[in-house]
């Protein structure tokens, strides 16, 4: 099959030699196995944070499998027909149009990875060029910059200047800061809350010199090829290093440096991660970190997709932050339950104005229970959710987690 | 926007693992009308395919087998039937997700359904309560029992390549045979 691509859809006009063969022939047996053991209930569209703001087809889990699905019969018996041309443009963009929240995971009666699966496809996705232009862009400059912002990696550590920041080697802690929030001077304080925190508790850390992006662009994009550069750079710098743990303040570099940097690699990593939730939590228990007197405001915690439902991270903030308020509210959709701010998946790339609708879905739910400050663990909830409060006029004060807590470290 | 209501999960972990459990509770959960259907047409295909393939070995065990297992258990899927396809078709979301191959199952499994009741027409209990029917079906009667078994193999061979109701169900065989383990 020949595939023409729209110039709105890709930078360049092209044509694509398309085959059943190479679209999707990267599945394994178990991924091809869900899309055909999928029972078709329909759970997983209900419930997709996309799909709910855009009511289109393709943005729906459930019809994404079922377009997939032809395709990769095509490809084991010949006979049967392969979607339309229309049809399989439909279904690359729809993979983009998705903010790989794991809500349909956590939904689907029979526990189908479906984050998996739709991060497979992209990647077959990439290969045949029908990634979405944005995406293509970001996952350029990630390889190029070591950073999707488009910032000259030389100005990476710049947001640290003038803090205090150690400057040393051989640091038993280090701090993964992450893209967002090394380049984002509007999340400054996220990472300066970090600081505050480790200094405070008197942690033995230190920056990673030179530290590339964890390549989640590339994992998310769809470009695997080129991610193993990422993760051989930043793994052998870290244990080069001697360094036993690193925090990180992104969800997303989190998950990538726990779940997905074993996994290519082929073993396990010489040293520990933790999240700056997970740590500080311990460090209020323990004693480490003491906090100011509780604040008569109005808090509520929106959990990350990926520290909440993928990575397990739920009490840990919720306790940190009951140290610093006297109400700390629970949202309508939380914990594992937690619905996406819209900003995950890249999905903001190629759809900035429903990634800010789905934003703002969750700052009217904060106003609904009265919230004054609506906090996160994420820089990309935190973006999102910030843009969303700003453009809905809403009064709700968006903040870090890490800010949250550095503002009420008791000085000693 | 549309706005649902809210599925509250009770647990979950990433990445999840296909289990039985699972799946049974998960057909629990979506319907309990789900989890019946699909019990039953396990049930009543492995032993369909054991009367017909095993019959001549099966000594005193068909008689029960065809009687209790394939007979009486088809009169409750007979019966269920109706209200599953019914909630099929009024359903958006399913109607969204299910495909041509799906609706010709549908329609071999009524092909099953009528060739099924078709043949315990005849049957004393159905002749004295319900005559009209063993009339209205006596035509068929004869034919009945080659429809019933060719249909079955069709819809195999068919649900399997093209892919349908079987092959759904194999792939979940398969996805709980593995238990969660990466292939």
């Amino acid at each position: 099959m020949e595939l023409r691509q729209h110039t709105s859809y890709r930078s360049k006009e092209s044509v694509i030699k398309l085959s059943a063969q190479d679209f999707l022939g990267n599945f394994t047996k178990k991924q091809v196995s869900w899309m055909y053991a999928c029972s078709k209930c329909g759970e997983c569209v209900d419930e997709c944070p996309v799909y709910q703001q855009t009511s289109d087809n393709y943005t729906a889990p459930g019809f994404k499998i079922k377009k997939m699905r032809p395709i990769i019969t095509k490809s084991l018996i010949s006979f049967t027909s392969m979607p339309s041309e229309r049809e399989i443009k439909n279904l690359a963009k729809g993979l983009y149009e998705c903010t790989l929240c794991g809500r349909c995971v956590s939904v689907c009666p029979y526990q189908y990875d479906l984050v998996d699966l739709w991060e497979k496809a992209r990647e077959s996705a990439v290969k045949i060029g029908l990634e979405p232009a944005p995406i293509r862009e970001m996952m350029d400059t990630t390889f190029t910059d070591k950073n999707f912002l488009k910032r000259p990696h030389e100005h990476r550590t710049r947001w640290a200047r003038r803090l205090d920041v150690p400057e040393k080697e051989g640091a038993e802690t280090l701090y993964f800061v992450g893209c967002v929030l090394s380049y984002t001077p509007s999340l400054r304080p996220a990472a300066t809350g970090v600081t505050a925190i480790l200094n405070a508790a008197k942690e033995d850390w230190a920056l990673l010199g030179d530290e590339w992006c964890c390549g989640v662009p590339l994992k998310f994009g769809g470009d695997t090829e080129r991610l193993r550069d990422f993760v051989t750079h930043n793994v052998d710098l870290i244990e080069a290093s001697g360094a036993r743990r690193v925090v990180f303040s992104c969800p997303g570099c989190y998950r990538m440096f726990k779940q997905e940097y074993p996994k290519i690699l082929g073993r396990p990593l010489k040293f520990s991660t933790v999240h700056i939730a997970e740590l500080a939590s311990e460090y209020i228990k323990t004693g480490k970190l003491s906090l100011k007197e509780k604040l008569d405001e109005r808090i509520a915690y929106h959990d990350p997709c990926e520290l909440s439902r993928l990575l397990g991270v739920i009490d840990e903030p919720r306790s940190a932050l009951a140290e610093t308020s006297t109400a700390l509210l629970e949202l309508p959709e939380n914990k594992i339950n937690t619905h996406c701010c819209g900003g995950g998946g890249l999905y903001k790339g190629v759809d900035t104005e429903n990634s800010l609708e789905i934003a703002t879905r969750r700052i009217r739910q904060a106003e609904t229970i009265g919230s004054e400050t609506l906090v996160s663990a994420c820089p990309s909830c935190i973006m999102n959710l910030y843009q969303s409060a700003r453009r809905a006029k809403s009064s709700i004060t968006v903040l870090d987690f890490a800010d949250a807590i550095a503002r009420q470290i008791k000085e000693v | 926007m549309t706005l649902s209501k809210i599925k509250e999960v009770k647990e979950f972990e990433y990445p999840p693992k296909v289990t039985l459990t699972g799946v049974l509770k998960g057909l629990w959960q979506t319907s309990k009308l789900d989890l019946l259907f699909h019990s039953l047409m396990a049930i009543l295909l492995i032993t369909g395919l054991a009367i017909d393939l095993l019959g001549g070995f099966l000594g005193g065990a068909l008689a029960p087998i065809r009687q209790i297992l394939h007979g009486y258990l088809g009169a409750v899927f007979t019966i269920i039937y109706p209200f599953y396809l019914i909630k099929i078709l009024v359903t958006r979301k399913t109607r969204m997700l299910m495909t041509g191959i799906n609706y010709l199952d549908f329609l071999l499994y009524t092909v099953l359904i009528v060739t099924g009741v078709a043949v315990a027409s005849a049957n004393q209990i159905w002749v004295d309560t319900l005559p009209w029917l063993t009339d209205a079906l006596s035509g068929l009667r004869q034919y009945a029992p080659a429809i019933h078994t060719v249909t079955t193999y069709v819809w195999l061979l068919v649900s399997t390549l093209l892919p349908g109701g079987f092959l759904h169900g194999i792939a979940t065989a398969y996805l709980i045979s593995i238990k969660g383990e990466r292939d």
